[in-house]
């Protein structure tokens, strides 16, 4: 009987360690899984973002490739409430902003209406709260459109996706 | 039997309990293994659904295929994408039966602008569903518009036109009936006043369709606005082909009106980035063209307390101050830039 026992003992923890090796396994499946789900729609973010009607330049009601500085200082204003957080970051936790590159501003930093247009160099568009310094950058070129001065300076879109 | 011994039957006993806990266990651990493969499965359908619409939301006017690599069944219901156990909010405006199934699903989006673009609206359909656009003389020009190869329906939503007299001919009814057998559901379109000839239409679909409903659009002069009356009487405005479309492919009145709020909240939204640059544009250029953004500003203000209209006429006076800040923009330019 004894024997019996033990063989029971042996062969359930041989079954018990064999589920820990599934069971990690099968999460860090999962994992990655997810992780490709946040990649992709990552990426389909950057180029959707900057084909949306909040953002991108319209002259008499017809739209072209680049993005309106203006609209961008508007919409910062409350492009983090409920209404945008689905688009923002309904499958992970991103941080979307845009940066002018070049030419170089003056100063850097948010834009806000007493900093625009040549103080400063950036509009977050949308932060999730608590958002972690871990992340992984994506990011794309973008014509940033300054309607007063009519002119069009090189910027980027950037995702950043907290891991 | 010597003393210690144990008894075979109940070593028989304990062989038989021991293996049917072991059996039990790993029955009951294939099912939870099952259960989260198909409920990391159903995630990965919603989440690159809602992904491959806004992929999409780039083009103003694209259709395309979403091909699953096995029969899957998605519902849409007010904002919400389902599959499974599993539901995700979208912020897309989606027109659909309230489920698509399949493993083939057609998707179709178009932009909707008012008069400065708002957001994509999306209409899907699993291939089951057929459209019988339903004109007269007035009509028929805008129909053939709405089915025609270039901008019109695609293929895949399975909508043809048909003259409102042949559908008072039974013969031809019953053609028509033959080729929408192998479809779950048949709606017939109204683009006509001729309120007789299409009751007599209604009576003849109902005597030979069991599956078919009917949609009755009364249009405005340029049918870019008006009313639908849905199946179950109830009525809905619409502004812009866009929207009539929606009406057509949404699964009821109720629906269609969700999807109808959703697009004018966006309209409010996007009004809000106008309202905006108008008054920053205001403040900047010192008061130059002070009349024309404060007129572009206080319009927009005002059409987002607006009440929906719900006649002709209230919808003409609608569109008119639509098309009067169209024109206020326009007249802009130069040290003045648009507003949008």
């Amino acid at each position: 009987m004894i024997e019996l026992i033990m063989v029971l003992v042996v062969l359930s923890i041989v079954i018990g360690l064999g589920m820990l090796f599934f069971f990690k396994a099968n999460i860090g499946s999962i994992q990655e899984k997810a992780e490709d789900v946040c990649d992709l729609s990552s990426s389909v973010l950057l180029s959707s973002a900057l084909a949306m009607p909040e953002m991108q330049c319209s002259f008499n009601t017809h739209t072209k490739d680049c993005v309106d500085t203006i609209k961008l200082l508007e919409f910062k204003d409350f492009s983090s409430s409920r209404d945008y957080s689905y688009h923002f970051s309904s499958n992970c936790r991103q941080r979307v902003s845009f940066q002018v590159i070049y030419p170089e501003p003056s100063a850097s930093g948010e834009c806000t209406d007493t900093t625009y247009p040549d103080n400063c160099n950036t509009w977050t568009i949308y932060t999730p709260s608590d958002f972690s310094s871990d992340f992984a950058l994506y990011s794309t070129p973008a014509s940033l459109y300054y309607p007063l001065e009519d002119e069009y300076r090189v910027g980027r879109l950037i995702v950043e996706v907290e891991m | 039997m010597k003393k210690g011994q144990v008894s075979p039957v109940f070593k028989y006993v304990f062989g038989l309990i021991v293996g049917a806990l072991f059996l039990l266990f790993f029955f009951g651990f294939a099912m939870q293994y099952k259960n989260t493969a198909s409920s990391v499965e159903v995630r990965q359908i919603v989440y690159g659904f809602d992904d491959d619409l806004t992929a999409f939301s780039v083009t103003g006017d694209s259709s395309w295929e979403k091909r699953f690599p096995y029969s899957v069944s998605i519902t849409f219901d007010n904002g919400q994408i389902i599959s499974g156990d599993f539901a995700k909010s979208t912020s897309h405006i989606v027109f659909a039966p309230i489920e698509v199934s399949g493993n083939l699903m057609y998707i179709w989006t178009k932009r909707w602008s008012s008069p400065f673009d708002v957001d994509n609206l999306y209409y899907i359909t699993g291939g089951k569903e057929r459209y019988f656009l339903v004109f007269d003389d007035d009509s028929m020009s805008f129909v053939s518009e709405l089915v025609s190869d270039y901008d019109g329906v695609p293929d895949s939503f399975s909508a043809s036109s048909v003259l409102l007299t042949a559908l008072a001919d039974s013969s031809q009814i019953s053609t028509l009936a033959g080729d929408a057998l192998s479809y779950n559901k048949v709606k017939f379109v109204f683009f006509s006043e001729d309120s007789e000839s299409i009751l007599t239409a209604k009576i003849n679909i109902e005597n030979k369709f069991s599956n078919a409903e009917s949609l009755i659009v009364l249009p405005s002069e340029d049918y870019e606005n008006g009313i639908v009356t849905f199946p179950d009487g109830e009525q809905a405005v619409y502004f812009g082909k866009p929207l009539l479309l929606g009406a057509i492919f949404a699964e009821d009145s109720a629906s269609y009106r969700y999807g109808f709020d959703s697009a004018l909240h966006k309209f409010n939204l996007v009004s809000q980035v106008y309202q905006g640059k108008a008054s920053f544009l205001n403040g900047r250029t010192g008061g130059v063209c002070a009349n024309e953004y404060s007129g572009i500003y206080s319009t927009l203000t005002s059409l987002e307390s607006t009440t929906i209209p719900d006649s002709l006429n209230e919808i003409a006076s609608y569109v008119e101050t639509i098309d009067n800040i169209d024109d206020q923009n326009k007249a802009l330019g130069g040290e003045c830039p648009e507003v949008f």
